[in-house]
């Protein structure tokens, strides 16, 4: 007997799940309705108690921190399957794949590449030359630079991309930004800090994050006023993290940091 | 049927495969993190941290009988066990922080009362046993079936069906004691 209505309990639990309502669940058992409509009520309660929704910016750090994950997983399998390369250590693979791209840098294929989407089968080749700039780029303040521009490149595909109102492409575009921020950061501060004697460096640098932040500010605030309201809501979120990074940065590079 | 094949694949190493796994999953692992946690900050680093240990091990999954989502159940729960051991008692943490996904919907005097329940609830639900809790965020938080909350729990269907009833008759119980209280 007890075990019955555990069953009928299980069984209105299971419809209030899916979506039905306290009352049709009700009707299906009439006789056991004045018993069953407080539980239900409590287990309604839980229901909505427990659909809370993960923040959208901690979703698309954590999706593309797993998606790099796999794919460097994947890339680390890679080399086996290539036997011209399988004599070569690893580190001079890597190299010599850098140093192939890099050279193809003003190639059709990368020229065509600088204006793909996420997305777009060139995409990937358009991070791997931004990549191969970086490791080829030696001092701060030119990676700060770089790492700018770069910025500013995420920025122009968010705005491009969020028209089309697909967030989560403009999800994973905000958290590559603010990879890129995250940089301009730390190397800005370590301008600041170690390059000293070299105000001129310093001073250009400033001005050139100035000049980015500002730009960049200006294709979000067009892109914030014509996107979608789901895409709206991260172009909003990405301009303050904007402003964010780049005060921090321009802070890092002011007055006594570079004196020594 | 589906989800085996992407199991299958994701142990070969598709990353497609995995990412799907992923994607299906992500949102009530961090349901159910959040309930047992009550505490966001936490539920998001263990979810990551839930996937990242599924990755690691894959490889090793055989399907005998426990689906994929119940062993990710099962990794999120020991997950949470470890936190608690190492840092001691679980701590209490308003959880009008979160935002429940029905909250955006309703009107102020609704979301005072909604918010008030959400804590009760919560509070309530660390009165319950541990079974009984553990079947509670399964089911309503995880939105596992009470086959997979048994698969989850190493437990029998109709075992967990008696956990559910005794869990949501002690709940309210203590909810209408609360309610009396004010």
């Amino acid at each position: 007997m007890a075990k019955e209505f555990e069953d009928i309990l299980n069984e209105c639990i299971d419809r209030l799940l899916q979506g039905e309502s306290l009352e049709q669940c009700l009707q299906q058992y009439p006789e056991q309705a004045a018993e069953l409509r407080p539980l239900l009520e409590v287990a309604l309660a839980a229901q909505h108690a427990s659909a809370v929704e993960p923040r959208l910016e901690f979703k698309a750090e954590a999706r593309y921190q797993m998606h790099s994950l796999l794919h460097a997983k994947e890339r680390r399998r890679q080399p086996k399957q290539i036997p011209v390369l399988s004599w070569l250590p690893r580190w001079a693979t890597i190299t010599l794949v850098a140093v192939f791209v890099f050279f193809a840098a003003g190639s059709g294929t990368v020229a065509a590449a600088s204006g793909s989407l996420p997305g777009d089968t060139l995409y990937a080749v358009k991070l791997a030359t931004e990549r191969v700039r970086l490791a080829f780029t030696f001092s701060g303040a030119g990676k700060a630079k770089l790492e700018a521009k770069f910025a500013g490149k995420r920025v122009e595909e968010m705005a491009r991309i969020a028209e089309r109102d697909d967030t989560e492409k403009v999800e994973a575009l905000l958290s590559r930004l603010e990879g890129h921020l995250r940089h301009v950061e730390k190397l800005a501060a370590k301008v600041g800090e170690g390059e000293s004697g070299d105000e001129k460096r310093v001073s250009a640098l400033r001005q050139h994050l100035q000049r980015e932040a500002v730009e960049d500010l200006d294709i979000l605030e067009v892109a914030e006023g014509a996107s979608p309201d789901q895409a709206r809501r991260v172009i909003t979120e990405a301009k303050e993290k904007l402003v964010q990074s780049y005060l921090t940065a321009l802070d890092a590079l002011e007055g006594d940091g570079a004196g020594g | 049927m589906h989800e085996e094949s992407l199991v299958q694949r994701a142990k070969r190493g598709e990353p497609e495969a995995f990412e799907q796994l992923y994607e299906a999953n992500f949102d009530r692992i961090y349901r159910y993190l959040c309930l047992k946690m009550r505490n966001r900050a936490d539920a998001e680093d263990m979810t990551q941290q839930v996937f990242l240990k599924a990755l690691e091990s894959v490889g090793s999954f055989h399907w005998r009988g426990v689906s994929f989502s119940a062993w990710l159940f099962r990794i999120a729960h020991n997950q949470a066990v470890d936190h608690f051991r190492t840092k001691g008692k679980q701590m209490t943490l308003p959880l009008d922080e979160t935002r429940s996904a029905s909250m955006a919907d309703l009107d102020p005097v609704a979301l005072a009362e909604q918010k008030l329940r959400i804590e009760e609830l919560a509070v309530a639900c660390q009165r319950l046993s541990e079974a009984q809790r553990e079947v509670i965020s399964l089911r309503f938080a995880g939105g596992l079936s009470v086959a997979e909350t048994a698969k989850a729990m190493g437990k029998s269907e109709g075992a967990v069906k008696v956990l559910q009833h005794d869990a949501i008759v002690k709940l309210r119980r203590i909810l209408s004691a609360s309610d009396g209280e004010k």
